[in-house]
This record gives C-alpha cells, structure tokens and sequence, in this order.
C-alpha cells in the first residue's frame, strides 16, 4: 500500500455539504419535521390529559419512555467513549471515526433525558429535582451522571473541532460570525497545538469513567429497587456492555448512510468497518456472556418472584420478543460478522440493524416484565402502547436524525485537520510502529540460538 | 503552570453557580423543610385538615336515636350505619341536614357480607340467595330474584326474624350462628 | 424503648443501627458525600433555622394539641376474621376520593387448592365484594387478605424518592408530599407491595395515609372504622395500655414479606404461607 500523495482539496469532499444544499435535504427535514410534529403533538396531547392517554397503568407505569432513555443513553455510549478508547490507544484507523462517534453522543444524550420529563406525571415540578434533590436516590445520580457526561462529551466533541472551526472560519462565506466564535482564535501555531493535544488528551480520559458511570447508575435506577430480576448485582456492567454494543451498532449505521450520501467512500472505506466488525462481534460475545449469566444465576436461584418474571420472558407473553432479542442480538450478529472477509460493509450493516433494534427490545424485557409481574399474587399487569408512545417514540427518533443532518450542514461530520495530520505523521507512525519492536541497535547475537519449540 | 488562570475562571464559574443554588433555595424551600426530616413538615399538617367524610356510628345517633337503639339490639350492632348508607359528610354539616342520605335497599348491599363464600370464616351467617328465596317459596327456581328481596321480610337494622324458621340444611344453621363480635 | 408499652418485633432506629440496613447504609454513604449540599440545607431551612420559624411552620399541626412526636401507629389485620365484604375499600375511597379502579387498601381472595393452583383474586380490589367462584379444583381453605401500606419503618418507596416527596412522619405514617412530588413513579414500583399508585388526576403518587385527618383528630382510619367484623384494628405503640399492642405482643402474628426487611407496621393475625 503506497500513500497517495497529499493534496489539499482533496478533503474538498468533506467541506462540501457544508457549502452546498440539494433538494434532497429539504425532502428528508421535511419527512423528519413531519415525525417530530406528531411526536409534539402527542406529546401535547399526554400533557393535557396525562400519563393516562398513553398505555402506562398499574402496575406497569415504565413502558416505552423508559425504555427509550436506557436505550437513547446506551446508544450514546458510542460515541465518545469508543472515540476516547481509540484515541488513548492511538488507534490510527480511527481518524475519520471519531467525530461521528462523538456527534451521536450529544445528541442523543439529550434526547434519552428528554424521555425522562416525558415519563413524568407532573414535568412541571422538574425543577424539584434540583431544589429538593436527594442523594440517596438513584435517580438523582442519573442526573447528576447525565449531566456531567452531557458537559463532558459537548466539550469532548468542540474540543477536536476548533481547529476544523477555524478552517469554516477562514473559507466558508456563510455563518462567519458563528464560526469566529466557536474558533476561540485558532490560529493553528504551534503552541496551541501543544495546548489542544494536551487538552483532547485530558478530556478522553476524563470521558470514560463518566461514560461508565452513567450507564452504571442507569443500571442502578433498575437494580436497586427489590424488584425480581432487577435486583442484580450486574446490571451495572451489563448495561455498561450493553451500551457500548448498541453504541457501535448505531455508529456504523450512521457512518453507512452518511458514507452514502455525502460521498464519502474514499474516507469510510471497507477497513473502517471491518475494525468496528471486530468491535462488534467482540461486543457480541461480552453481552451474550453477560446475558446468559444474569439469567442463569436467575433460574438457578429460583426463587418464586424471580421465576414469574422469568417464565414471562422465556415462554410467557414477553417470550416473541426475548427470543427476537437473542436472534438479533446473538444469532444473526454472530452468523453475519463471523465470515466478513467479502461484503465486510454489507455484513456489518446487516448486524448493525439488527443488534439496534434487538438492544431496544432488551431494554423493553428489562423493564416491562418484572413491573407487569409484582410480587403480588394476582393481577399479572399488561403494556399496550397507545398512538401516544408510538407518536413520541417515532418523533424520538425523527429529532435524533434531524439534529444529527443539520450537524453535517453546519460542521464537517469528518475532522479535516486529523485526516491531515494523519496523512502528514506518517513518518512519525513509521517510527512509532518501530518503537514497539526489539531496538535493532543492539549488537548482534554472538551465536544462533536454537530455537525448541 | 503557565494555563492555571483558566483553572480558577473554571473554579469560578462553579462557585457562581453553587451561590446561585444556594441563594436560590433559600427563597424556594419552605421554612418547614428539614424540621422534622428530609421533607417538608407543613405537609403532615396540609393531610390533617383534609375533611373528615364519616362521622361513625355515634354521630348518626344524635338524630336518629331510635333506629340506633334498634340497631344496638339487633345483630348488626356492629355494623357502622355509613357502611350500607353514605358518609355522613354527603348528608349532614355540623349537626344540620345538607342532602337526603342514599337508601339502597338492593339484595347487592346484602350480599356484600352475606353472600355464601368459600373464603368467608364459617361463622359469618351466610347463604345463596336463590337457593334461600326458593326453600321459603318466595320465587320459583325459574324467577328472577327481586331486587330488594331482602328487606321485604328482613329488617335492616335488625335483621333476626321473630321466629327463626325450623333447621332445614345449610342456609338456617348459617343463620343459627350469632354474628362474630 | 422508653415507654412500657409492648413493642415486639418492632425495632426502634436505635436496633436498627446493630441490625444489618443496608439503606442505613445508603443513607449514610450519601449524607457521607453530599455533606457540604446537607449542611447548607439544614443551615438554611432546617434543623439550624430560627425558633420562631419553627413554631411558625408546625402550629398547623399544634394547634390542634396534636404531636406527632408522641404517636406511632400500628396496624392489624385479623384473617381469621375478615369476610371480603369490601366496605373498608368501598369507606377508603368515599373517605379519601380514591379514583375508580385505583385502591389505598384492597382485598385479596386466596382459595386454595390441593393441586396449588392459582387461584388469588382480587375483582376492582374487592371494592364491590366477591361472587362465589366455580374453580373445578379441590378447594382445601380459602380466605380473604386485606392490604393497605405497611408504613414500613425502614420503607423502600421513602428511600428512592429523588424530591424528598415521600416521607416517614414522626408518628410513622408514609405519606406523600402532594404539593413536591413530580410524579416520576419510583417509588410505585419500589414498593414490594403494590400500595402506591400513580393518581390518573393529579398525576402524582398517591396512597394510603392511614387516614391522617382522622387519625390526628382522634378517630379511627375509615377502613378500621367500616370493617362490621373488626378484622381491622388500629393502636398506638406509644400509648400504655394499647390493645393493638397488646395483641401483638401475646398473639401470633406475622407481617407480609418479612425477608425484604422492610419494617412493616401491619400486622396479621392467621397469616398463611401462601400469602404474598
């Protein structure tokens, strides 16, 4: 593999869906609007008659909303906390990466809270929360986690960005003001480079054990109540694997279709997603693991309450989607990333869908079946979502594309100047890549050693 | 370090902040919160005013002094009168009458204690009502029960019959048994 | 343990600190790392705040000779005696406007059968009593369980509330501060015994307040004050002589899931293993 040489408008490809706007664009934010319409209007609708116009009731009172925050939050998991792996492990192929990691992060942490205050019977206390706030409920370190994490990944995410802000700043006619801004001055010498490097390095390890903590205390919220089957002592790391595995699965998607739309083959090539296949499947494996043992450990304790809950998965009422969540989570990621060599985007797609939509249907498993099977010994509870939860769900998702679009509109979803220093270091790779074998100035073995294996 | 004044506008801001809270909660949070513990104390008083609906027994008998001696005789002596009426609350006001008190005189009112039930304790008299109308010949098995059967020959606030009727199977001995005290 | 009164099973906070809590624990852990928070709250508005504020806050309370500070309430239900009649869930919702379909106490039928079916119900919360049920199953005992909040002593819904909203009075009734809870449902599903609901008007938690505005006035709780066959009764811990007590000091009395550790104040007297 021979570099190509360097020229500068290459990287016009990425500069350019921030420069030009096709019909195209208006098309898909009008259909997203369109989505994001009924989601408020049935949101407005839930506000007016409350939580009773949607399908929560007694006993299940967490239905999709829930479920919605635990998944939004794990897809968020993505992001910055595989970015600042890749980074703190010099990953080279993560370059082009990193900042779509990043983008989904923020977003989508703000949608994911934004299901709690939708959840809530009175939204209009919420500020009780920080009045009234009391520590040793675990939902106020969900507040406390998400809003650090939010702080964090916004900065995590500018951070890289200034000095791609700076090249808007100084090439782009539209929005100049708003750029100069946000490019606090960057003039790309040398010292504010030492300062950014220094700067991106603090806040990528800062970054993981808030994004650790945050799906931990998610986990939390569940397995500190006595409640059967979330009473677990691993649901904190389980839903930590668990959201990285959502995370990376969402990330790829993005990465496909933003790949196909802004042209963008020559910077997301098959490589890219054979690296996060080996992610994935890895991921894979770590959830199945962790599946199998927490409801193992169930079974075998068998305990009365514990059982219920259990049988309504496996067998009962919840049983269609525990088992669709196992094909999509285990079966297909396993039959389709196993044997990649040829199709790798095709394959990792396909497990991508899949895994999204079966780590949806886990966290649905995780909450609706132990709330519909109290420890009572009558009234098995049931959840039928009405238009209203669909409606807001749907609108969820609408407004987590939309802000993910107008993010490729206003900055460029790829870092111009990492690809460049990429390109620029890789002398510098040369001898960093040498620096992990034997030195080779040491004098030369007196005599051939046999070598017995 | 040459970057530390960054530290302290950082610090500064969160101590503006932290001020900001601390001012904040101190017009927001009532004065009763924390008296007594994390909550705000004025509540438990806010629960004590709500108004009080049932009066009890006594509070009915300050009227209607002689259908209470009646019921002070009879086996229903310890059922309270708002029980198969209403609350007290919907019928009078300090001692005047605001509203006509409800009179139900289903067999649905009855049955709530007396319909004939494998989980009720042996001694509560009880029977099945169709099988009861049909034994003393008041309907035929192919009649509807009508509605206020019951009161027709029992009284409610005295419900014994004068004459308790010769032991014929299940539905006298239940009727034998005097009522739980 | 200052009064003479009988207190059985019943650990006051000072047993509890050489019981293992893990909620004490918690607790603890959390007033631990947020002291600062704590101290400025307290400082401000709590235990530190003026005397005249004090007095000012509870007069509402005190004006009516009422201290919550001498009353602990207990609670018992006697299975044996109870008949499913419904007029304590049909008193409950007249007492505290209880919305349909949602009950502050509820009765629960349990018919047992040799080959263990199940067979528990329990029809709009026993609100408009049972129908004799044909089962086809061998019926060995039946019997109905009325339920109500156990204000638990060491209560899981109080634990999780993120507001302070759900909190133990001194005289040790969970209540609900209507006017600060945002509705969130925590503590709904925290609680191992279904006794909360989310109310569909005012879209708060809602439950069973043992009838706080009688029982500061001296009066019984609706449902005790219904019930024709005293299968409920209502005591004070901390009055000499109580009969509630007294029964639960010299009868054999048992509370509903006692391995959760919650401290309930309800006591049942003929309590069956298949209770739940």
């Amino acid at each position: 593999m021979r570099p190509r040489p360097y020229r500068d408008d290459m990287d016009a490809v990425l500069m350019e869906p921030i420069v030009t706007t096709s019909g195209r664009f208006y098309v898909v934010v009008a259909i997203l609007l369109s989505f994001i319409l009924w989601g408020m209007f049935a949101y407005s609708y839930q506000f007016r008659h409350g939580l009773g116009a949607t399908g929560l009731n007694e006993p299940v009172s967490w239905g999709f909303y829930v479920t919605n925050f635990v998944f939004f939050i794990g897809i968020s998991h993505a992001g910055t906390l595989i970015s600042a792996i890749l980074r703190i492990c010099n990953a080279e192929w993560r370059r082009p990466v990193t900042r779509m990691a990043e983008v989904i992060t923020v977003m989508v942490l703000a949608i994911g809270a934004g299901n709690i205050l939708v959840d809530l019977g009175r939204p209009d206390r919420l500020l009780n929360v920080i009045w009234y706030g009391r520590y040793q409920s675990p939902l106020l370190w969900d507040a406390t986690s998400i809003s650090a994490y939010f702080t964090a990944s916004t900065v995590y995410l500018w951070l890289p960005m200034i000095p791609d802000i700076a090249i808007l700043r100084d090439n782009v006619k539209k929005r100049r003001w708003f750029y100069r801004i946000l490019a606090i001055g960057w003039q790309g010498t040398e010292k504010q480079k030492k300062v950014l490097q220094r700067g991106i390095t603090i806040m990528s390890v800062l970054v993981i054990p808030i994004a650790v903590s945050v799906h931990t205390v998610v986990s939390f919220v569940f397995s500190m109540t006595l409640q059967p089957m979330w009473h677990s002592t691993i649901f904190g790391p389980y839903f930590v694997v668990g959201a990285i595995f959502s995370g990376i699965a969402a990330l790829i998607i993005a990465m496909l279709i933003i790949r196909k739309v802004y042209h963008l083959e020559g910077f997301l090539k098959p490589v890219h997603f054979h690296n996060l296949g080996t992610l994935l499947l890895a991921m894979t494996l770590i959830w199945t693991y962790f599946t199998f043992a927490e409801y193992l450990t169930g079974f075998y304790g068998n305990e009365p309450e514990e059982m219920k809950v259990f049988w309504s998965k496996f067998n009962g009422p919840y049983a269609p989607y525990f088992w669709a969540m196992v094909v999509c989570n285990f079966v297909i990621p396993i039959g389709v990333l196993s044997y990649r060599r040829k199709h790798t985007i095709e394959r990792t797609l396909i497990a991508s869908i899949f895994i999204c939509i079966g780590m949806w249907l886990e966290r649905f498993i995780i909450v609706v079946p132990t709330l519909a099977n109290p420890r009572l010994d009558y009234g098995v509870g049931e959840y039928l979502p009405t238009w209203v939860e669909w409606g807001e769900t749907a609108g969820c998702f609408a407004l987590f594309i939309l802000f993910y679009v107008l993010f490729t509109k206003i900055f460029p979803i790829i870092s111009i100047w990492e690809i460049r220093e990429g390109r620029e270091g890789l002398h510098e790779l040369n001898q960093r890549v040498r620096g992990y074998l034997p030195d080779e100035v040491e004098p030369p073995l007196a005599q051939p050693v046999s070598l017995k294996i | 370090m040459e970057h530390t004044k960054h530290l302290w506008r950082v610090l500064f801001i969160l101590l503006l902040v932290a001020v900001a809270v601390v001012v904040g909660r101190h017009f927001v949070i009532p004065p009763s919160f924390g008296l007594q513990g994390f909550y705000r104390y004025d509540s438990l008083a806010e629960y004590a005013a709500k108004p009080v609906m049932h009066g009890g027994s006594a509070s009915c008998a300050a009227c209607h002094q002689d259908i209470a001696q009646q019921r002070e005789q009879g086996k229903h002596q310890t059922v309270s009168c708002e029980v198969c009426h209403a609350p007290l609350a919907l019928h009078a006001k300090e001692g005047a009458k605001t509203a006509d008190m409800p009179l139900n005189r289903s067999v649905g009112l009855c049955a709530y204690c007396h319909q004939a039930l494998k989980a009720r304790p042996a001694t509560m008299p009880q029977i099945d009502l169709r099988e009861h109308l049909t034994k003393l010949e008041v309907i035929t098995a192919k009649d509807d029960i009508p509605e206020g059967a019951c009161v027709t020959c029992h009284d409610v606030h005295n419900p014994a019959m004068e004459q308790e009727s010769p032991p014929e199977g299940n539905v006298s001995d239940a009727n034998a048994v005097p009522a739980t005290q | 343990m200052q009064t003479q009164s009988p207190r059985p099973n019943n650990p006051s906070p000072e047993d509890a600190r050489a019981d293992v809590c893990r909620r004490d624990f918690v607790r603890q852990a959390a007033a631990a790392m947020s002291g600062v928070a704590i101290v400025v709250i307290m400082g401000e508005s709590g235990a530190g705040a003026s005397e005249e504020q004090a007095v000012g806050a509870a007069s509402a309370t005190r004006s009516s000779a009422y201290d919550p500070t001498k009353h602990r309430y207990i609670y018992l239900i006697d299975i044996t005696k109870c008949i499913g009649c419904g007029a304590c869930v049909r008193a409950c919702e007249a007492e505290n406007n209880v919305p349909p379909h949602y009950f502050r106490t509820w009765i629960e039928r349990y018919m047992v059968s040799r080959t263990g079916a199940d067979l528990t119900d329990s029809p709009n919360g026993g609100r408009d009593g049972f129908e004799p049920r044909v089962t086809g199953e061998d019926i060995t005992k039946a019997f109905f369980v009325p339920k109500l909040c156990n204000h638990c002593s060491y209560s899981p819904c109080v634990q999780l509330c993120p507001v302070g909203a759900s909190y133990r009075s001194p005289d040790g009734v969970i209540l609900v501060d209507e006017k600060r809870c945002i509705g969130c449902g925590y503590c709904v599903q925290a609680c191992p015994y279904g006794s909360r609901f989310l109310h569909p008007e005012t879209h708060i938690a809602s439950k069973c307040t043992l009838c706080y505005h009688r029982i500061t006035k001296g009066l019984k709780p609706a449902c005790v004050e219904a019930c024709p066959v005293e299968a409920r009764k209502f005591g004070d811990a901390e009055k000499v002589g109580d009969e509630v007590s007294e029964l639960i000091a010299t009868k054999a009395v048992g509370i509903l899931k006692p391995e959760l550790h919650t401290g309930a104040n309800c006591y049942y007297v003929g309590l069956s293993q298949e209770v739940r």
